[in-house]
């Protein structure tokens, strides 16, 4: 294995790492978000 | 030779490993989204935009006294969420990939079932109910498709 194919892979791996825990971040928000709108009574239609 | 089938191994375990957390999470995201109803005046600014597309889709039971008394404009009736029970005209108007605003008048089965079934599904917060009391603009009669074939929704 070259050292160029480890240096993309790494890319690859650092990527996809980044990715979830920007997705994490962001779920944890919208989790805050849905159980404020639960307990705030802000009816669903 | 074995340490590097190890080395790749690793790298491809890495990956896979990462790549199905990023899927798992992009599924909670959606399902938290459909948890999150969204605002009658957001909803507007949304379609307002010429170049959003969205659908809206009406899952109140009675179409007599729901739909067609008022609805939101470029709204498509769905009662129930039971295509069959939608008028001929709108059944082929439903695509179940478009994000879609689900509009009822306080739950239901036709809430739920639109809300799972469609990929990218938001219920209107306070329904109808909700749209009417914020003075936005609302249609009434039957519902009739728009003449150039395009999602429903538009205002």
């Amino acid at each position: 294995m070259t050292t160029q194919v480890r240096l993309l892979l790494a890319a690859a791996v650092l990527a996809l790492a980044a990715g979830w825990l920007g997705l994490r971040g962001a779920n944890v928000d919208l989790r805050s978000r849905a159980e404020l709108a639960a307990t705030s009574g802000e009816r669903a239609p | 030779m074995k340490k590097r089938t190890f080395e790749l191994a690793a790298w491809v375990a890495a990956l896979a490993i990462l790549s199905a957390l990023l899927v798992q999470e992009g599924r909670r995201r959606v399902a938290l989204e459909r948890r999150i109803p969204v605002q009658a005046r957001e909803v507007y600014r949304t379609l307002a935009r010429s170049q959003t597309a969205w659908q809206v889709i009406d899952v109140r039971p009675d179409l007599a006294d729901g739909y067609e008394d008022a609805h939101v404009p470029g709204a498509i009736p769905v009662p129930g969420c039971d295509l069959d029970r939608a008028p001929v005209a709108a059944r082929d108007r439903v695509f179940p990939s478009v994000p879609t605003i689900v509009v009822g008048d306080g739950g239901g089965a036709g809430l739920a079932a639109c809300l799972a079934r469609f990929g990218a599904a938001r219920p209107l917060a306070g329904g109808m109910a909700a749209w009417s009391a914020a003075r936005l603009p609302e249609d009434s009669g039957p519902y009739s498709p728009p003449s150039v074939k395009a999602g429903g929704g538009c205002l």
